[in-house]
């Protein structure tokens, strides 16, 4: 019977291991990092924003000398669920944990998990929901609200200083629905235009410039004698509705004033005047960011109520030390449609190319 | 499991009475005709601008990246194999694999055979792989997988540029001031159409379809017709990943997001009987551009995206069921 | 001596559609008896045999059980009224314990139960059927057929049942395991239980039947003392008089040997089998259910591989391993189920009848429609389809025009063997007639068939040579005019009564 009952148990160790090895891949090294080992949570990285965020994270890591382990799970919140029990079970040492959920109600139970472990846990990417201010430790990433006030602003900016067109109405061509992303900067934009322009219409379209077109060449048409100004909420998007303002003999930045809310690689828009700008709203240094904010919380062990937006200079990324705060947010800086304002573009000694080539 | 489960709902037919039952298959074919028509006619109506020419072409283009999916997917149900489902992921390869030899400084000419020799193979190795007697939707789907995950690894996960605007005219050229695309869309249906209905091939497809022991104990041979078929179906997927990568001179792996669900809806709507045997590409097509015109009858009456999709999805539900009342089954 | 009966039916009509199953059938049965049921597939035997379990309703006609009229509307009405059906197919589950089975579905156990309690009820049902030495708590998948066939009938007794009702419980068994199923019979009969046993083997009836009721067309005869009764007597009462003159003319005279099988051996036959077809000869395989013909005509069509000797053809070995090299070396071959790869049931006759065919109506590929229609419509005159039905589609047409078509479209490829299983199956008289003088007419034309059908009538009258098989086995090979219906009835039933000197 013993010797039945230590095989047993012999086997579900193996069992164990071999799901271990297999979920959190490179454990074992953890230890040879001074620093120790921070777990990252997050959507699959075939998804290129958050390949870039990761190779940022991972980066300023290896930089601050830690060994950051990606756990990435596709398709649906459930699946990370059981990364994250894996991952704990696995009792390995770890610094801190980066939670990037699926979606963001349904893993709750997970934070909750998480924050259990006693370890630091910054939330990345996907702004917290109220009344798990318990849960986690601070927030790191991107303010949509601001992205999106921004954007607003030099719309607002450009019409007054264009000879050609007279702002008034226009469209809001957003990410997917059900993106709360994409619903956040839509609302914070039109509070921002708020009396001074008229949204004819808000469409839903997706990420990439053939989501873009196919809106935009179908929404446009009945009101191209109306439309005179698009905001979209990426450049891929813009590039798209671009398009379908020229197949209907509109010139782009001339007769209608489009903008992108956040880049991407391609410039080429930005430069030949076809949209009036963007905003640098960096993968790379979102990951980047969010693995300082737990670096220095591992620190001084101090988290500040309130919001803290990095400052956007030009060269000198922000300091290893110091305490963080609640929600610290990276900088958007909005960028011209000149050649020259994308060339001398710098943020924390990163240009424009490298913050949004992915 | 899904593929059994579509084949018990929509069940051979049982005979019943010779007339009514041609009657009704002749019905069929019309219905998603009429309701284009009848879709024309109230959107016309009720919209302006809606039955202008301008809006009829943006249609057409609308409705052709998967119009010309849906036209090669044609040939995979009607020889009785129900759906292939990595037409998304076929054609983010596809797309990937042209931006990276037009990136690395491939004339156009060059670029499209090759993407389009690849795309074959990949449709082919699919199609072997089927006609050994695996279920193709889930042939599909790992192979989908597999797809998507060369891609990522072709793009390094990021915007892959094309280098130079060489091939723009393939994805923005208006010859006659209609798109690249919608030509290609409708002299594939037409092609595919006269092939289906007029070629031995096309035949074999269909007997194939209708019933896959009878057309083996004649001698036909079940491997050539699944490769072709998929062949089809991945020459397809690479034109539109072609014409996608050539409009904005770029590539990303996560392009042509819910293109498989909207080919199967184009089949759907276009009333394709899942068992195999029977329909046609142009079904498909008309299918694609019914679903084409709804949403941009949605579009212009300023629908939220879930009321459109409520609405898609009612449409899709809807003709299953009608054809499959048409089709003789109670 | 009359003991009472126990189930009584009067006057019981039943059809199905246009085809009347029974018109009008007397039936009934005694306590504690074995009543066998005989006669052709089609001759109403399982349609009685439904309507007493409940699975049918008769159209009109009364139903007594021990004097009182009753209706059986279910399965479960049946089962209340203590009878119990045992179908051909095994309804037991491989994957639950023999106890578990005898008690699926019954009342045998509260809303508890162990393993053990459930095995102390069984335990006296299986050895009523003898297997008293069979663990209950096995698994019922690991038992072989004969005894999970016995578990079905315990499974019958532990719901209390009075009557029997035993569907072919020996088609697939062998000899020793028949014995063991024959004997349990017997035995339930001696304890008071009645019994109806449905059978094709004539010597089973001998062997355990009190009484037998022979069924033919839908009508029965009155039961019969089987101890009365003699072989001969029963297979003339089971086929009646038939008409002669259904069958064509024999051939008169046969061309040169076109295909010969020599030693070959293949799965489903225990010996080897030489046998040699003439062009111009029909060439009849008699003999029921897995008796190995079947097995033979498959081989020769490349269906089923040959594991030893050779197949040969103008005297060349050919030995082909697919049924595309047999339509190459021109061997057409239509099975005994045509709706499921014998023609195309959604297209319509012309695509039918030129699917064979497709490279003489596609010349470069592209369908020619005047070449297609063409051959669809001399193949539709050869076996007299009508042209104005050649649009419609395949699975709108009779059984018969079924058949023609699935025969028609071979014809296209003129093969020179076209091999057919059961080429009547579901085809009503006149066409059969009709489809028999096709047959005929090809093989005038130099063609030869080899045809295997369980319908003895059909084998004797329209082949110019007969082969029957019995498990396996050839009984003999002889021309037809050589051998009487009741021989081959005996040949293909029951080889073991037959006088000597008749085994090939």
């Amino acid at each position: 019977m013993a010797t039945t009952a230590n095989s047993t148990k012999k086997f579900r160790h193996r069992v164990m291991s071999a799901a271990l090895a297999a979920g959190v891949a490179l454990a074992a090294p953890a230890l040879a990092y001074a620093d120790g080992r921070v777990v990252v949570f997050s959507p699959p990285s075939t998804d290129n924003y958050i390949a870039a965020w990761q190779s940022g994270l991972k980066k300023k890591a290896a930089d601050l000398g830690y060994e950051a382990s990606f756990i990435e799970t596709t398709r649906d919140q459930s699946e990370q669920d059981a990364a994250v029990q894996q991952e704990l079970a696995a009792g390995a040492d770890t610094a801190g944990y980066i939670w990037w959920p699926f979606i963001n109600a349904a893993g709750t139970n997970s934070l909750r998990s998480l924050s259990r472990t006693g370890k630091p846990v910054i939330f990345a990417n996907q702004y917290p929901l109220e009344g798990t201010e318990s849960l986690w430790t601070a927030y790191a990433g991107i303010d949509d609200f601001a992205n999106a006030k921004t954007a607003a602003e030099m719309l607002l900016k450009a019409c007054d200083e264009s000879s050609t067109v007279k702002c008034d109405k226009g469209l809001i061509v957003t990410f997917p629905a059900g993106f709360s992303a994409g619903a956040d900067r839509a609302k914070s934009f039109r509070e921002t235009v708020d009396g001074k322009l008229e949204v004819l219409q808000e469409q839903p379209a997706g990420f990439t410039s053939q989501d873009g077109y196919k809106v935009g060449s179908q929404i446009i048409p009945p009101v191209k004698d109306d439309v005179t100004w698009v905001y979209t909420q990426n450049d891929s998007l813009a590039s798209g509705i671009v398009q379908a303002l020229t197949e209907v003999g509109k010139t782009p930045g001339k007769d209608v004033l489009v903008i992108g809310g956040t880049c991407h690689g391609d410039t080429s828009d930005l430069t030949s005047g076809h949209v009036i700008g963007t905003e640098v709203q960096g993968a790379y240094l979102e990951g980047w960011y969010t693995m300082q904010t737990l670096h220095r919380y591992l620190k001084t062990g101090v988290v500040k109520d309130g919001k803290v937006y990095a400052e956007a200079t030009p060269d000198a990324p922000p300091s290893d030390e110091g305490d963080i705060s609640r929600y610290n947010f990276i900088p958007s800086p909005p960028v011209g449609n000149s050649k020259e304002a994308v060339e001398g573009f710098r943020l924390w000694g990163w240009t424009m190319d490298e913050l949004c080539n992915y | 499991m899904i593929s059994r489960l579509l084949i018990q709902n929509l069940a051979p037919i049982d005979a019943g009475d010779g007339n009514t039952f041609a009657r009704r298959r002749k019905l069929s074919l019309a219905f998603v005709g009429i309701g284009i028509l009848a879709l024309l006619l109230f959107g016309g109506l009720t919209t302006p601008g809606f039955l202008t020419l301008d809006n009829l072409l943006v249609i057409v283009r609308a409705a052709s990246i998967t119009g010309i999916v849906a036209v090669g997917m044609s040939y995979i149900t009607i020889s009785g194999n129900l759906f292939a489902l990595s037409a998304e992921e076929l054609a983010v390869l596809a797309a990937c694999i042209f931006a990276y030899f037009m990136g690395a400084g491939f004339d156009v000419v060059s670029s499209v055979m090759i993407t389009l020799v690849a795309a074959v193979v990949f449709g082919s190795i699919q199609g072997v792989v089927i006609s050994r007697g695996a279920d193709p939707i889930i042939t599909s789907l790992a192979f989908g997988a597999l797809f998507q995950g060369l891609a990522s690894v072709v793009s390094g996960n990021k915007q892959m540029l094309l280098g130079s605007n060489a091939a723009e005219w393939l994805g923005t050229g208006r010859p006659l001031g209609i798109p690249m695309q919608s030509w290609a869309f409708v002299i594939l249906a037409l092609i595919g159409w006269v092939v289906l209905k007029k070629t031995r091939y096309g035949r074999k497809i269909l007997l194939m379809g209708a019933n896959k022991n009878t057309a083996q104990a004649t001698g036909l041979n079940r491997t050539l017709v699944v490769i072709v078929a998929m062949s089809v179906f991945g020459l397809c997927c690479a034109l539109v990943g072609i014409s996608g990568a050539a409009q904005f001179s770029r590539a990303t792996a996560t392009m042509f997001p819910g293109l498989n669900i909207d080919v199967v809806a184009a089949i759907l709507v276009g009333g394709i009987a899942l068992q195999g045997g029977r329909g046609s590409p142009l079904q498909a097509a008309f299918g694609a551009v019914f679903i084409a015109l709804l949403q941009n009858y949605m579009l212009l009456h300023a629908f939220t995206s879930g009321q459109r999709m409520m609405v898609i999805g009612a449409l899709v539900v809807a003709s299953t069921l009608g054809y499959h009342y048409l089709q003789g089954k109670r | 001596m009359h003991r009472s009966d126990l189930l009584r039916m009067t006057s019981v009509k039943k059809s199905y559609g246009s085809l009347v199953a029974l018109k009008g059938v007397d039936f009934n049965l005694r306590e504690g008896e074995v009543m066998a049921l005989l006669g052709e597939n089609g001759a109403g035997k399982s349609t009685l045999v439904k309507l007493i379990a409940g699975l049918a309703q008769p159209d009109s006609g009364s139903i007594e059980i021990g004097g009182r009229s009753v209706k059986l509307r279910s399965p479960q009405h049946s089962l209340e009224a203590g009878i119990a059906y045992v179908s051909q197919e095994l309804s037991i589950v491989p994957s639950l314990t023999v106890a578990e089975n005898i008690c699926l579905g019954g009342h045998v156990h509260g809303p508890f139960w162990t393993d053990r309690r459930l095995a102390a009820k069984v335990k006296p049902y299986l050895e009523l059927v003898g297997l008293g030495d069979v663990d209950p708590s096995s698994f019922a998948g690991g038992l072989s057929v004969a005894k999970q066939q016995l578990v079905e009938i315990a499974r019958m007794l532990s719901r209390n049942a009075k009557i029997l009702i035993l569907d072919e419980p020996t088609a697939a068994l062998s000899d020793v395991e028949i014995e063991k199923v024959l004997g349990v019979v017997k035995k339930l009969a001696s304890e008071g239980r009645s019994v109806i046993y449905v059978t094709h083997r004539l010597g089973e009836v001998f062997e355990i039947a009190d009484r037998v009721t022979i069924f033919r067309n839908g009508s029965s005869f009155d039961p019969v003392e089987v101890a009365t009764l003699d072989i001969e007597q029963l297979i003339t009462s089971m086929l009646g008089r038939r008409l002669n003159e259904m069958f064509p003319p024999r051939a008169t005279e046969l061309g040169k040997p076109i295909l010969s099988l020599r030693n070959l051996r293949v799965a489903g036959m225990e010996s080897p089998v030489n046998m040699e077809v003439k062009r111009g000869e029909i060439l009849g395989f008699a003999g029921q259910l897995g008796c190995g013909a079947n097995a033979v005509i498959r081989a020769i069509a490349g269906l089923n591989p040959v594991l030893d000797g050779s197949i040969a053809m103008d005297g060349k070995t050919v030995n082909h391993r697919d049924p595309g090299a047999a339509i190459e070396l021109g061997i057409a071959y239509c099975s005994d189920d045509r709706k499921k790869d014998g023609i195309f049931a959604g297209r319509n006759l012309v695509e039918n009848l030129t699917s064979t065919n497709l490279n003489r109506i596609s010349p470069g590929g592209v369908i020619s429609a005047a070449r297609e229609k063409a051959t669809a419509e001399q193949l539709a005159q050869q076996f007299n389809i009508r042209i104005d039905r050649l649009q419609s589609l395949a699975g709108n047409l009779s059984g018969g025009n079924q058949q023609k078509v699935a025969l028609g479209k071979w014809i296209g490829i003129s093969p020179s063997i076209l091999l057919v299983e059961e080429p009547t199956r579901g085809v009503d008289v006149g066409a059969r007639a009709e489809i028999y003088r096709h047959l005929r007419v090809l093989t005038e034309k130099g063609l030869a068939v080899i045809m295997c059908s369980s319908d003895n009538q059909e084998v004797l009258g329209l082949s110019d040579t007969v082969v029957t098989f019995f498990r396996g086995k050839i009984v003999r090979q002889c021309e037809a005019e050589a051998i009487d219906l009741p021989a081959l009835m005996r040949d293909v039933t029951h080889p073991e009564t037959n006088s000597p000197g008749v085994a090939a």
